[in-house]
């Protein structure tokens, strides 16, 4: 068997001298020791002998390597740890952080770790001529540090190097000329409103461009979103918008339409010079949005990924399956093969028809509408009365949306839609996510965060985002689950609604079956 | 008193001027790349037509291309330069067939192509290889005995150079060549006080094939978001079962201390864009494995990706005409427990300096072995190390007749004929 104890070459040359190499190639057995001793009462030494070589191999079980190599090596090589006193010292430190897999080793392998003074080693590898270096050849502990983790002040440290860095970068390589980003969002006070927001707030804290964000909220302006607003550290410009927020979807979509329109206006009256973007509260966006858009000329559009989600319960793995399998839609521009634009993408809502939701809080799948206006991007002279070089395809925006209507996208904004750029690589890339998410309407916590201090969480149903167990961990994952809380009284209630908005047979298919499975579900954790 | 304010005034004009113009040299902030200046720095950019002339040797092609012909994989792996040294010695304006005049002979054997199954060169002929070349070259010309090789120069891209053996230690036992004691060595291998690097060698960077490197370039506004990063193994487990051994245990300390820090792209998985994620990364590990010498240390460099060089007291090539103290940061291999806060204590000023002297276009080409040459490659270092060794001392010239070399020294092995 290999000895991981001498593996240079020079230690045995060394100790040879001093001891009978063959003691050491056998276990536990001190048969060569025995043989060198060869005492004239043979019985009663080999009897000592034996005693003495269970007594080690007892005690090489209790500490778990092998003791009689340690006790040889000791013994019978005095010259060797004369010459490596120093080096001795330097190893016994070492071996309690190092937590390979044989102790003994670490203890053993004496010369072989470099110490800060290199001495010269007589006992190391180079016999032969008298060049040494100071590392030394042979077998070498592994360094583990006693907490071997990451410390959050240098990672802190190393994200403001990277951030260094890639400011750098960008004075070098990136825009000289870059223009200002005007972020429009209709926003509305509601209990996902936050989630949405913060979101929202950290994506726009990290755009590298001088940003200006119009919020236009539906109901005057609440004290909920100022406070938020007040927090987020962007400029922004807080626009009331007088009508609340409907229930019905395509009401919904209206009002929205409309509350966009007034920020296109507000972005006019002032005269705003800068790239407009349309960043709904619950969307996701990436930071390479942010760099592609600074391409457009006039009006681009670019891709959005359509993450939809089913409300109903039951048909569960179904749906999941599916969507595994099928990929993500999309929303956006299609090119020929020379990057001109030919056509759009649309979200098929095929699959989805007779199922899909008419208001907030329905147990059905939301889809966006055909031609969302986040995926549409504008620069500011657009909008403006008077701008050099306008194109003449471009209506002036007094001409649409009069009589307080709004407009569908901002395709009405032209009269001719073959001149709109596509960015991101032709749309082949996805810059944005869109997404809707929102609580039950006669959710009855206040708008705002959750407490989590008495455990009263919000009631979620019908959410994206999956809760697993009692602890709120949030996976990634299409499931609807109800948190149980204390007061349970939710559960059971029904949904109050306009009536006119609801049929009877509507009411009674949709929600007496959520409520059946809202049970189930509860007491199947009761189960767990 | 009109007269007296103009000279005021004019005096101040002048102060504002001269202030200007001092101002306004100030270089660095305005530049992206950066001119390793100093004596250092400039000897990349020297050109070595018409300062030396190289005579080459024709040997039979049993020596060199023979052996390519049997297996072409030498053209590829890190020991390539051997052979394009040969190559572009044989068009280089520097060559010279009248062998009188030339200042530095060269002897084209390709010690490092016997190749195994799966691509690992193997050392054990070479060593007979290499004096069955110089046996030749003695007999039918008389410029060895002249010297007893002093003026000559072999390429021996292998582990340990020279030793002409892939393990350390039977390297160490063997030393070098007891008939290269004199001649000039280029070699990949360099470490401090190390048996296999004789005094006056030339330490090159390993073959990394440079057109498969610049088909991954990606553009330079990609912003750069790994912070260290490194794709290779830790542990050797087919040649190092216990542990220990490889790399000193370097790798594995770092393994075992950054396998969870989010800061650490450190995994031995080798992906297709492994040279897009070098472009997108700020450091770039290169410690020691069998040998303390890497081509990623090569690839950092092409990459714009800082060095960090985790093998104590190497050599790296042409050490002395690039400062690698400003462009690597060099970690002892005790130190590499903390290694995150070594890296995360580098001021960001640091950083970026050493990000502007990669981004120097003569430091990249310095590193790598095109085909064609192109001026300041790393061809063109060679000869300029080799021409910053003439003239050549009086005293290496023997007297007729008189023998320096042992010719039977070393393992008997190695006396057999190859």
């Amino acid at each position: 068997m290999k000895l991981p104890l001498f593996q240079s070459k020079g230690i045995r040359r060394a100790a040879v001298a001093s001891r009978p190499p063959s003691s050491v190639s056998d276990g536990c057995s001190l048969s060569a020791s025995a043989a060198s001793s060869d005492g004239p009462v043979r019985s009663s030494a080999s009897a000592f002998w034996l005693l003495l070589h269970a007594l080690c191999c007892l005690i090489s079980l209790v500490l778990g390597f092998r003791f009689s190599r340690l006790i040889f090596f000791l013994l019978f090589s005095t010259t060797t740890i004369y010459n490596s006193v120093p080096i001795f010292h330097a190893t016994t430190t070492t071996t309690t952080t190092t937590t390979t897999t044989t102790t003994t080793t670490e203890t053993i392998t004496v010369s072989f770790h470099p110490s800060h003074h290199p001495p010269s080693l007589p006992l190391t590898n180079d016999t032969s001529n008298s060049a040494q270096s100071h590392v030394v050849v042979g077998r070498h502990g592994i360094r583990i540090r006693p907490w071997p983790h990451p410390d959050p002040t240098e990672v802190m440290r190393a994200h403001h190097i990277i951030d260094r860095v890639q400011s750098e970068q960008r004075r070098w390589y990136g825009l000289k000329n870059s223009r200002p980003v005007i972020v429009v969002t209709p926003t509305y006070a509601r209990t996902f409103q936050a989630l949405h927001l913060t979101g929202l707030i950290y994506s726009l804290r990290n755009v590298p461009y001088p940003l200006t964000w119009i919020v236009i909220e539906a109901g005057g302006r609440s004290n909920e979103t100022a406070s938020l607003l007040a927090r987020s550290r962007v400029p922004f410009l807080h626009i009331p918008f007088p009508e609340k927020m409907p229930t019905e979807l395509s009401e919904r979509r209206q009002t929205e339409n409309r509350m966009r329109l007034l920020g296109l206006r507000v972005i006019r009256d002032r005269q705003m010079e800068g790239i407009v973007v349309f960043a709904d509260d619950s969307n996701v966006h990436s930071m390479e949005l942010f760099d592609e858009i600074q391409k457009v000329k006039w009006i681009a559009a670019i891709s959005i990924g359509i993450l939809t989600h089913s409300e109903s319960a039951e048909p569960m793995q179904q749906l999941s399956e599916e969507k595994q399998n099928s990929p993500t839609p999309l929303q956006g521009p299609a090119c020929n093969s020379s990057g001109g634009l030919i056509g759009w993408h649309t979200f098929d809502s095929f699959p989805y028809a007779g199922n899909t939701a008419s208001f907030v809080g329905d147990m059905a799948t939301l889809l966006p509408g055909k031609m969302e206006w986040a995926g549409f991007v504008l620069d500011s002279r657009v909008l403006w009365k008077e701008a050099e070089s306008k194109p003449d395809w471009i209506r002036d925006l007094d001409a649409v949306g009069e009589n307080g209507e709004g407009i569908e996208s901002p395709l009405a904004l032209l009269t001719d839609a073959s001149f709109i750029e596509p960015l991101g690589n032709c749309g082949k890339k996805v810059l944005l996510w869109w997404l809707r998410v929102e609580a039950r309407p006669d959710s009855k916590f206040p708008p705002g965060y959750c407490r989590r201090d008495d455990r009263t969480i919000i009631r979620i149903t019908r959410v994206v985002i999956s809760i697993d167990g009692w602890n709120g961990l949030v996976h990634r994952g299409l499931k609807s689950v109800i948190f149980p809380t204390k007061r349970t009284t939710w559960i059971d209630t029904e949904l109050e609604l306009p009536t006119e908005l609801v049929s009877k047979e509507h009411y009674q298919r949709r929600f007496l079956r959520a409520d059946r499975f809202s049970r189930s579900w509860r007491n199947s954790e009761r189960e767990e | 008193m009109g007269m007296e304010k103009g000279m005021w005034v004019f005096a101040l004009l002048l102060c504002c001027f001269v202030y200007d113009g001092i101002v306004a040299e100030d270089p660095e902030h305005g530049h992206r790349t950066e001119r390793i200046s100093g004596s250092a720095g400039d000897v990349l950019e020297d050109n070595p037509v018409g300062r030396l002339k190289v005579f080459v040797y024709e040997l039979p092609s049993k020596y060199n291309k023979k052996i390519i012909q049997k297996d072409s994989r030498c053209l590829n792996h890190m020991f390539a330069a051997e052979i394009f040294m040969h190559r572009f010695l044989l068009s280089s304006p520097v060559r010279t067939l009248n062998p009188e005049e030339a200042d530095w002979f060269y002897t084209p054997v390709y010690t490092t192509c016997d190749l195994t199954s799966a691509g690992l060169p193997l050392p054990f002929k070479s060593p007979r290889m290499m004096r069955s070349a110089i046996q030749l070259i003695a007999s039918k010309w008389p410029y060895w005995n002249r010297t007893e090789g002093a003026d000559h120069f072999f390429v021996v891209p292998h582990d340990f150079g020279a030793c002409f053996h892939y393990q350390e230690e039977k390297a160490i036992e063997r030393g070098i060549l007891p008939l290269l004691q004199r001649a000039t060595l280029v070699q990949t291998f360099g470490q401090r006080n190390h048996v296999c690097l004789k005094e006056d060698s030339i330490t090159i960077p390993p073959y990394a094939p440079p057109q498969k490197m610049h088909a991954h370039l990606v553009p330079p506004d990609t912003l750069r978001s790994i912070f260290v990063y490194f794709r290779g193994l830790f542990y050797d487990v087919d040649n190092d079962p216990e542990g220990g051994y490889y790399a000193r245990g370097a790798r594995a300390s770092v393994w075992e201390n950054f396998k969870d820090n989010p800061l650490f792209d450190i995994s031995t998985v080798h992906p297709t864009t492994y040279y897009e994620d070098m472009q997108r990364a700020i450091f770039c590990l290169c410690p020691l494995g069998w040998a303390p010498w890497s081509p990623r240390l090569v690839e950092a460099v092409v990459f714009g990706c800082i060095p960090v060089i985790i093998a104590d007291d190497i050599v790296l090539p042409f050490a002395d005409a690039i400062p690698w103290e400003d462009i690597g940061v060099f970690v002892a291999e005790v130190d590499v427990p903390n290694l995150d806060a070594i890296l995360t204590s580098i001021p960001p000023d640091v950083i970026l300096r050493k990000q502007r002297l990669l981004a120097n276009p003569s430091m990249k080409q310095a590193m790598l072995f095109p085909q064609p040459a192109k001026p300041g490659d790393a061809f063109h270092q060679i000869l300029n190390g080799l021409a910053r060794k003439l003239p050549h001392d009086k005293s290496l010239y023997l007297e007729p007749g008189q023998k320096v070399l042992n010719w039977t020294a070393g393992p008997v092995g190695d006396l057999k004929p190859w």
